[in-house]
């Protein structure tokens, strides 16, 4: 049975149904300008540029952030003449003063597999504001790859070097090597010519007049010899003393490469090191959810029934290990 | 005809979600299905270590839900796991008392049996005989394993010094073609140590040719191992010089790249 129009629940219906409209309407009007104003949409924004290399994870609505908090986004990316690529952010106003001229925008990425970010940082206190459409030095993020590449290239021509020196010390024909055994053959030499002294001493007390000359001549000789041996030493000791010398010189230029490898080494681990725990806390969580992903997966038809529990086959013992 | 098209995928679509949930079996359960698939594929890619670890999961999985059979086939493994390690003393420890425990099913604990019987004879521990006895007890009738428990007890009777005892043991096992050929290629092995020490060392020559053979076809590297250092020893009884070079030329290169333990005294 069809309801009349003077039923009276189809009183003032028009003004009803435009009423639940305007309601609405609010509500949505609302719900927008709530949104909006978390996102920063009516804040007072100041647009500054700077120019990469490479736009590699660069696109506009990225976040921009200072001390880890946000304060603008990425407006506009676009390559140039150049091939460079022009990068406009727009900065909340209220936010500025702590972005300096010499500030550096370096664009970074949450943990391994997030979204990159650019963080505004390495300002002074001494420059002043960045001013509206001022241009703010871009670093590229270094990924691990690239910290690997930059680490062998820095290394490996200071363990080349390290390694020549060391080779150079080590040659038997070497200059070192040499300076030590004509120490060595000096050193030798003197001991017998000690020996012979000592010897020639304790016998001269039980010696006769005749053979005392005899002996004194031969004393002589002997002294001579070691006069000429000591000229001799005399005469090579300065060559020695360089030699030795340019060896202590390279050995110190060894250490000093050493020193420098260590150094460059030291930076690398401070430079990777406060990022390792994150790393491992994201690989932990990426894991985790791949785990749950393919489990997932698994359950789905047609891989469930390909992926069935494996069964426990017979065991059959063998004679031989 | 569309309609009737959209009306069938619609039922059938309405079936699907009207069909019972998939339940998923219990954590536990899942533990110790996820370690035997490991344990499996370890096993399969030859990480011995990596297996050991996953089957002593499954163990303790198999434990805490109370499957004695479970527990028994880890155990199974374990041993035989650890026996190609030459760790005997934990082998020994692992498959100790397998045999007697009455929860377990007739042909694990006979399996645990021939075991404990091979691991005697590595270790050289008593009641190898006594374990190998309850073994054939079990594999009177034809069973998949009945080669390898004739070869467990030609390798006794050999260490006894029982020659031709182990040559008829050996002997059925080489004529039934259904022999496994790990077996097959065992008892020649064996065949070939028999003959040197009857000194038939051109027979013994032969054999352990063929044994190789068939080895270098498993590709089991420890076997082939212990078939160069006979077939050295064969050859400096033969005095054929080349040979004794040769064979232990292969034996210094399987040795350097296994583990140095497999080799010690090669």
């Amino acid at each position: 049975m069809l309801m009349r129009d003077r039923d009276p629940r189809f009183r003032l219906l028009g003004w009803r149904v435009g009423l639940t409209g305007v309601v609405l309407l609010g509500m949505l009007v609302l719900l927008a300008g709530f949104l909006g104003e978390r996102s920063g949409l009516f804040e007072d924004k100041t647009r500054v540029h700077l120019v990469a290399e490479n736009g590699t994870g660069l696109l506009p609505g990225l976040q921009v952030r200072l001390s880890g908090f946000r304060i603008g986004v990425i407006d506009d990316v676009q390559l140039n003449s150049e091939a460079k690529v022009d990068v406009t952010l727009l900065i909340e106003t209220r936010y500025m003063k702590w972005v300096r001229a010499d500030a550096l925008a370096i664009l970074q990425q949450d943990g391994l597999v997030g979204d990159h970010f650019i963080e505004i940082a390495g300002g002074t206190n001494k420059a002043p504001q960045l001013a509206e459409n001022g241009e703010l030095t871009f670093v590229p993020a270094m990924g691990l790859s690239d910290i690997a590449q930059d680490l062998r290239n820095r290394t490996l021509p200071l363990l080349d070097e390290f390694q020549q020196t060391m080779t150079y010390v080590n040659d038997p024909k070497g200059d070192v090597r040499k300076t030590m055994a004509n120490l060595q053959q000096m050193t030798s030499e003197l001991q017998q010519t000690r020996q012979q002294l000592d010897a020639l001493l304790a016998n001269l007390n039980r010696l006769s007049e005749g053979e005392v000359r005899q002996t004194l001549v031969g004393a002589r000789d002997l002294l001579q010899r070691a006069d000429r041996m000591a000229s001799g030493v005399e005469e090579r000791l300065p060559g020695i003393m360089t030699d030795a010398a340019s060896g202590v010189g390279s050995l110190r230029a060894a250490a000093d490469d050493a020193s420098a490898t260590m150094k460059v080494l030291r930076q690398t681990g401070e430079t990777v090191a406060p990022r390792v725990p994150g790393m491992l806390r994201n690989t932990d969580e990426l894991i985790r959810d791949a785990g749950i992903t393919v489990r997932g997966v698994q359950q789905i038809w047609p891989l469930s029934t390909i992926l069935a529990p494996t069964p426990l086959p017979a065991f059959v013992p063998e004679s031989r290990p | 005809m569309m309609r009737s098209l959209l009306m069938v995928l619609s039922l059938a679509a309405l079936s699907a979600c009207a069909s019972p949930p998939a339940t998923s079996p219990p954590p536990l359960v899942q533990q110790q299905q996820r370690s035997l698939s490991a344990a499996l594929a370890a096993e399969q890619a030859g990480r011995w270590q990596t297996a050991i670890e996953e089957w002593q999961y499954y163990q303790q999985a198999s434990q805490l839900l109370d499957d004695w059979s479970a527990q028994a086939r880890a155990r199974l493994s374990l041993t035989t796991l650890l026996l190609r390690g030459q760790e005997y003393a934990s082998a020994y420890q692992q498959i100790q008392g397998v045999r007697g425990d009455t929860l377990i099913t007739e042909e694990l604990r006979a399996q645990a049996a021939l075991l404990e019987a091979r691991v005697a004879l590595a270790a050289g521990l008593p009641d190898g005989e006594t374990a190998w006895l309850q073994a054939t007890q079990f594999c009177q009738q034809r069973c998949a394993w009945r080669a390898a428990a004739a070869n467990v007890r030609a390798r006794q009777l050999l260490q006894s010094g029982d020659h031709a005892g182990a040559l008829a043991l050996i002997a059925p096992v080489l004529a039934d073609a259904e022999s496994p050929a790990a077996e097959r290629s065992h008892a020649l092995r064996m065949r070939a140590e028999v003959l040197l020490r009857q000194t038939d060392v051109a027979g013994a020559a032969i054999a352990i040719a063929e044994a190789i053979r068939m080895d270098r076809q498993l590709g089991e590297p420890l076997w082939l191992i212990d078939d160069y250092r006979l077939q050295a020893e064969i050859a400096g009884a033969q005095g054929d010089a080349v040979l004794e070079r040769e064979s232990r030329r292969r034996l210094d290169s399987l040795c350097r790249a296994y583990p140095a333990k497999t080799c010690a005294g090669a």
